[in-house]
């Protein structure tokens, strides 16, 4: 594990950051600077964190003493929900990796190979607190994470998603596209040049007159084409606002920031060759990961962003990974999946730990690859609650926002539906003490249930599912 | 999303409420009262808790129906009345859940409990446990019995909710009538909503061939660069509801407008707008026709004003006219009327004609992937596409542009998942000589395939996997193992190129294949062919044959020991030579005139210490008089070229960095611009480079050509050659690359391992590293045969397993489809792939695996839905049966279709597909055929709710 200082608000502001990025106009995107709550405020932020291949039903019974132990530090920050059931979500003729993978936060299964059954819980709530939209300048939702394996199922590792199933913004999947997404790789029209920036302007004030009317009450448009096009008035206002803001431009001239780091992994389709895997270190791994978690809770620490999902790898992960993997001072493994599977290829990957798991053995290498994620998980949510974290409420952004963590499986094996989707792994944060932190709960009820009780919980009206479904409330998670 | 429960109480809702509701609906629509029926459905879903899909359902299939005098097509009409017959809609209910929940096990050919339940015959008829449907007491058939007492669906499966019991009850007792011959599962898998219009953003495709439709300006390498790829989604990267757009496109459009404002010509952009110079004062006019081109329609009067505003701000801030409209078209390239396909919403609660300005931009966007142009415009205007005949010659004048052909590219690519090639990075110890090229001459193989099938000899689609013929580079054929024959490769090249053969063509054994390959639709850009081409391969006789254009005059004889090294695939030279009986005087007289002149040799030097230089290539008299001689200096390359400005021996010299020259296998490359410009590469890096100047006019014809030394024998060089080509153009080591590689089609009627797509290796792929007969029994399944397969069932782990000494991956199948539990899903789709089991992951083929298994090619397979086997005993056989089957005719028009309308079919489009389907092949089956009653048919020229 090397050594590395998570980069702090306060430590990116002076350029000191485990990494070497630097933000000298954070300064100004401070909450209030959004205008989008006033300093007593606590926005309402909700958030979907996936992994993936999950925790085996039987593992999560160790509690902390097994591969939970990592979230053991935040126990009094999260309620873990053992018993959540996503078998409504099951689609026959699909993977369940897939199926597992799309009901995570939605409680659906997928329609079609590129769409959710339906909105993301960070999703509903967005469009319930936030009807009219969020705060000028403001990213909407911010979807992020690591992830290889893809084939054209993107429902394997988006996890934010609208009400029409589609993803809710582009996946950012390296450090340097997600920090670009947050903070703008935009150059801002030179100031030494007013006519060039009057003549761009005028261009821009006639896309965005034409945006308008087809997404205004005069539109002759449908709902679902004025919604897709009032999401493309959002991104043409964001890049408005990024190359027009001479304010900050100045600010950016007088010192460019150094962006992160090339990443040292594979993208794209390099990742993910044929569905036969990749090798990968486990330092290049943690250190992509901490990139990305680093700049995702930067990014909800300076408010830009209330809504989203990070993603710590994708569903039906496919890696060869190799490296000593160490957790609090000791040894917890020595990954290298090809040599342990004395095979190659798709065979040789960790994914195959899931599909060979076994209730009376010991799993040595899954469990040490459940817990390396869930000290990443672990990690990410520690730096929402730190002391600069903390809100004019006295409590922290973690403990102030919807954080659901959730996977693809509560069993590894591909031999019995009902148990694969059976006993998902959930966590939620306690969103302003709405709902119970620091146990253990054994909630035996369906996913959906559980997503429709968080909803009606924090106010929001809709729900997920099918109407014509009872809603069973699961008041045992409710403070 | 719904409403949460508090806001559904009221009435109590039941099934037979929902029957009694049904013939509500289907009265109100009968007599002309859609609008009712909405009323109707909205009253009972706020009020009564009705479920909203139900409502929905019913409402959707009203919607089609044909209203007054709406113009509705035949098509409609007849699923109109079939919708408008009774017990069909609960028919179809029934249906559904059968599909969902019961045929995964209890078709023709899992049969669990010997039961067939999708057709009423086989329902009837029963099996293990007796009749599954007891007409005389409903109550009393098996179906019923096993699903109201919980037996049904099994342990591990989902129970049937309470509103299907009761659907199924309903439909039992109405006397269980099947909507259909055949229930298939995957027409009745899904919800019979019609599909929604989802708005389609421009595709990077689309975006390019728009942007050089409206100004003449290429934006491809840009566009490719800047715009995040399009995701494949549901099989196509045209799925609209996928084309969503972010804070990344927006920055793109942007840069790529300003780059199309500076790059076009505003004279030619009149030109084609028709607008006169001096009409150019008249703004509004010219900002109409500018909208009309970019927009696809005209312009509204705030948007003629916001865009004068833009015009007007460029001539205030002191620009010229030009200037203004740059800026103006700066603006339209970014705005969302030229990004996305806008159509206005349908308000009605009909499926309603597409307006014909909308359908002039369905069309063209699904023929050419770019915007209409005039001919389709003025027939839009004129109502032409509104009448069945004249919109039917519009589309087929549209197919016989070659935009359509090019296009059609992108469906090749798309359906097949070419894309997963570039990609593709198989184990390097099981395919230690795989190297990314491989993969590439994969695509380019099958893309070339399918342009030659389909627009060169128009033939049925399904004969994609039939035609006997491949198109192969030398990497590709030699990974086939399917012999290459340059001499005849020349003769085809000569026939594309219309050149006269300076060989006689039957030198060949295949020229008289190769001549009957119609040249017309083979478009490999990167085709050049050498003036000499040498080839140092086993096999090749002596002396040693002139591959090029230059012809015979240049064949080398041998001169002392020149021997082939078999471990080395090459000719070593230890001290012989090869020169020719007589110079070679076209060669160099191609070489004067052209004035430029690519040397590219693939060597491997035995030693650092030789020197002269000794002579690798060689056109001279001797040690001091020459035309162009290659050579090595100890660990350096060396040149010496004469022109006009250097003396007779060709100096000064180009010698590349010390160092260039090592003991390993080189490419080698020396190139001589018309601009007198020399450079030396060496492995694709640039060595050495000098500007010469001069030109070749003092060259002498009269030189003989030698390989290995001096042509005076005297300046020996030591070691191996696998190719030398002379070219009489200064190609880059790149354009080489692709040179060597020139893809050749190769008539395979006698090699009867390959021919269709299925043998070819982008297709073979599919199944990874081990050959899975899962993946590729999946794949044609799913991708051809639209089949659906259920998930996999007990005690199977789904990663591809090697095969091992004494089984093969046939072997594995077998226990798969033997096994009680298994069989059900594995028995429908692996024996399709059995008769691809002799080739390798890569598609390499071989009759006996890397363990020495013995590999087969035949079987027995079931077309999905069918009770029917066909046993077939070589690959050749299947894929002619797979060419023949009416299952794979309409898995092609179901993936045409939603290429053309850019979504995934949903259940209530399958009455028009299968007019399309029937159309379409009646017609021949060909691309053109089947896309021609895409367009003409109402998934097209009808507009949704």
């Amino acid at each position: 594990m090397p050594k590395r200082q998570p980069i702090t608000r306060r430590l990116m502001l002076q350029g000191l950051g485990g990494i070497t990025i630097g933000l000298p106009w954070l300064e100004e995107m401070l909450p209030a600077a959004t205008g989008g709550v006033r300093p007593t405020d606590v926005p309402v932020r909700a958030f979907n964190v996936f992994f993936g291949l999950g925790i085996p039903s039987p593992l999560q019974q160790e509690g902390f003493a097994g591969v939970l132990e990592p979230l053991g530090p935040l126990a009094d920050k999260l309620l873990i929900m053992r018993g959540v059931d996503q078998l409504r979500a099951d689609e026959p003729g699909i993977n369940a990796h897939y199926d597992g993978a799309s009901a995570a936060f939605t409680a659906e299964p997928p329609n079609g190979t590129a769409r959710a059954g339906g909105a993301s819980l960070d999703q509903m709530i967005r469009l319930g607190a936030y009807p009219n939209g969020l705060p000028t300048g403001m990213i909407p939702s911010l979807v992020a994470g690591t992830y290889f394996r893809r084939m054209d199922r993107p429902v394997r590792y988006i996890h934010s998603f609208l009400p029409d199933g589609t993803a809710a913004a582009a996946m950012q999947e390296q450090p340097r596209d997600l920090f670009a997404r947050i903070f703008g790789s935009l150059e801002a029209l030179d100031e030494n040049d007013p006519r060039h920036k009057r003549l761009q302007r005028s261009v821009l004030d006639a896309v965005k007159e034409q945006a308008n009317f087809y997404t205004g009450p005069r539109s002759p448009l449908g709902a679902q084409s004025r919604s897709r096009l009032a999401d493309h008035l959002d991104r043409i206002r964001e890049y408005e606002q990024r190359v027009f803001d001479s304010e900050n431009a100045a600010n950016r001239r007088r010192e460019q920031p150094p962006l992160p780091p090339e990443s040292k992994l594979l993208h794209g389709g390099q990742a993910d060759p044929g569905g036969e895997g990749i090798d990968i270190s486990v330092a290049d791994l943690v250190e992509e990961w901490r990139l990305m978690a680093d700049l995702y809770a930067l990014a909800i620490l300076t408010d830009r962003v209330r809504f989203g999902s990070l993603t710590f790898l994708a569903a039906g992960e496919r890696i060869r990974l190799k490296g000593a993997y160490d957790y609090d001072g000791r040894r917890i493994f020595q990954f290298d999946d090809a040599a342990q599977r004395n095979s190659s290829g798709a065979n040789a990957c960790s994914h195959e730990w899931w599909h060979a798991f076994s209730e009376s053995g010991e799993n040595p290498q899954l469990r040490a690859h459940a817990h390396l994620k869930m000290r990443e998980v672990a990690y990410f949510l520690s730096l929402l609650d730190r002391e600069e974290a903390r809100e004019a409420n006295g409590r922290t952004v973690l403990e102030n926002s919807l954080l659901t963590i959730s996977t693809e499986s509560g069993d590894g094996r591909h031999n019995d539906v009902k148990r694969e989707l059976s006993g998902v792994f959930h966590a939620v944060t306690g969103a302003n003490g709405r709902f119970q932190t620091g146990q253990i709960l054994d909630v035996g009820a369906e996913g959906l249930d559980v997503y429709n009780t968080i909803l009606g919980t924090l106010g929001v009206s809709e729900r997920l599912g099918p109407a014509q479904r009872p809603s069973q409330r699961v008041d045992k998670i409710i403070a | 999303m719904n409403k949460s429960p508090s806001s559904r109480q009221g009435l109590q809702w039941n099934e037979s409420c929902g029957d009694r509701c049904r013939r509500v609906v289907l009265a109100l629509v009968r007599f002309g009262r859609p609008g009712a029926v909405f009323l109707l459905c909205g009253w009972l879903v706020l009020a009564g808790g009705v479920r909203f899909e139900s409502c929905w359902g019913w409402a959707a299939a009203a919607a089609t129906l044909p209203i007054g005098a709406a113009p509705i097509s035949p098509e409609l009409a007849a699923l109109a009345a079939q919708r408008d017959e009774g017990s069909d809609d609960l028919g179809r209910q029934a249906a559904t859940i059968l599909a969902r929940r019961c045929i995964e096990c209890h078709d023709p050919i899992s049969r669990a409990g010997e039961l067939d339940l999708t057709r009423r015959e086989s329902a009837l008829l029963g099996g293990d446990s007796g009749a599954a449907i007891d007409l005389g007491n409903w109550e009393a058939g098996q179906m019923w019995l096993q699903i109201e007492s919980g037996n049904m669906p099994p342990v591990g499966y989902p129970r049937l909710t309470e509103s299907e019991l009761a659907t199924l009850q309903h439909w039992l007792q109405g006397g269980a009538v099947w909507p259909v011959d055949a229930i298939d599962p995957t027409e009745f898998g899904g919800d019979w909503r019609l599909a929604p219009n989802w708005l389609k953003r421009l595709t990077v495709e689309q975006y390019v061939r728009s942007v050089r439709a409206m100004t003449g300006v290429d934006i491809r390498q840009s566009a490719v660069s800047r715009l995040p790829a399009d995701a494949r989604a549901d099989g196509f990267t045209n799925t609209a509801y996928n084309l969503r757009l972010d804070l990344d496109h927006v920055q793109a459009y942007a840069g790529l407008a300003r780059e199309v404002a500076q790059q076009v010509d505003l004279v030619d952009l009149w030109r084609r707008l028709g607008i006169d110079a001096r009409d150019l004062e008249q703004v509004d006019t010219v900002l109409q026709a500018l909208g009309q081109a970019v927009y696809r329609g005209g312009l509204s009067a705030p948007e003629v004003v916001a865009l004068r505003s833009v015009y007007e701000t460029a001539l205030g801030e002191g620009g010229n006219s030009a200037a203004g409209w740059r800026l103006v078209l700066q603006s339209l390239l970014q705005s969302p009327r030229f990004l996305f396909l806008i159509e206005a919403a349908n308000e009605s609660t009909t499926a309603e004609p597409v307006p014909g300005d909308e359908l002039a931009v369905r069309l063209s966007y699904s023929l050419w992937g770019a915007p209409p142009d005039a001919e389709l415009w003025r027939a839009a205007a004129a109502g032409e596409l509104e009448q069945d005949q004249r919109l039917r010659a519009q589309v087929q004048r549209m197919l016989r542009d070659p935009r359509a052909q090019t296009y059609s590219e992108i469906f090749a690519h798309d359906w097949l998942d070419l894309e997963r090639l570039s990609h593709l990075r198989p184990n390097r110890e099981l395919f230690p000589s795989f190297n990314p090229e491989l993969a590439v001459d994969m695509q380019r193989e099958t893309a070339a395939y399918f342009q030659h099938v389909v627009w060169t000899q128009h033939r049925p689609l399904s004969d994609l996997f039939t035609a006997p013929i491949a198109f192969l580079t030398p990497r590709l054929a030699r990974h086939y193992g399917v012999p290459w024959d340059y001499a005849a490769q020349l003769a085809v090249w000569r026939g594309w190129n219309g050149q006269g053969d300076a060989r006689a063509v039957n030198e060949s054994n295949h020229a008289g294949e190769s001549r009957a390959i119609d040249s017309a639709g083979f478009s490999d850009r990167a085709l050049r062919w050498p003036q000499a081409l040498y080839v140092f391969e086993p096999g090749v006789a002596q002396p040693l044959q002139n591959l090029g254009l230059a012809g015979p005059a240049a064949d080398l004889e041998t001169l002392g020991e020149v021997r082939l090294d078999g471990t080395e695939q090459s000719w070593q030279f230890a001290g012989g030579f090869l020169r020719t009986t007589q110079p070679p005087g076209l060669l160099t007289a191609r070489l004067k005139q052209q004035g430029a002149l690519t040397i590219e040799v693939v060597l491997r030097p035995e030693s650092l210490e030789q020197d002269g230089p000794a002579r690798i290539l060689t056109i001279s008299s001797g040690t001091s008089q020459r035309n162009v001689t290659l050579g090595q200096s100890q660990d350096a390359y060396h040149i010496r070229c004469r022109t006009t400005r250097t003396n007779d021996n060709g100096a000064p010299d180009l010698q590349a960095v010390a160092g260039s020259a090592q003991l390993t296998w080189t490419h080698l490359v020396y190139t001589f611009q018309s601009n007198g410009l020399a450079t030396l590469y060496v492995n694709g890096q640039e060595q050495g480079t000098r500007q010469v100047g001069g030109d070749f006019s003092n060259w002498s014809e009269g030189f003989h050509l030698a390989i290995g030394n001096e042509t005076s024998g005297d300046r020996p060089w030591r070691g191996w050659l696998r190719r030398v080509a002379i070219y009489d153009q200064a190609l880059t080591p790149a354009d080489l690359a692709e040179a060597a590689e020139v893809l050749v089609p190769h008539d395979v009627s006698q090699q009867l391992e390959r021919g269709g797509l299925l043998t070819q290796g982008s297709l073979l792929t599919v199944g990874g590293d081990q050959a899975s007969m899962v993946a590729r029994g999946l794949f044609v399944m799913e991708d051809l045969l639209y089949g659906k397969i259920g998930n996999p069932p007990p005690c199977v782990d789904s990663t591809p397993k090697p095969s091992q000494p004494g089984q093969s991956q046939r072997d594995m199948a077998m226990v798969r489809i033997e096994d009680q539990a298994c069989r059900s899903c594995h028995a429908k789709f692996e024996p399709f792939a059995f008769a691809l089991e002799r080739y390798d992951g890569l598609g390499a083929y071989s009759r006996q695996d890397r363990f020495g298994n013995d590999l087969r090619e035949d079987g027995a397979v079931q077309w999905p839905g069918s009770d029917e086997v066909l046993a077939y005993e070589t690959t050749r056989e299947l894929l002619a049966a797979l060419a023949d089957s009416d299952r794979l005719k309409r898995g092609i028009t179901r993936k045409l279709a939603q290429f053309a309308i850019g979504r995934p079919l949903v259940p209530a489009d399958g009455p028009v597909i299968d007019v399309i389907h029937q159309r379409g092949w009646d017609n021949g089956g060909t691309y053109t055929s089947l896309m021609t009653e895409i367009l003409v048919s109402d998934l097209v020229r009808l507009k949704n709710p």
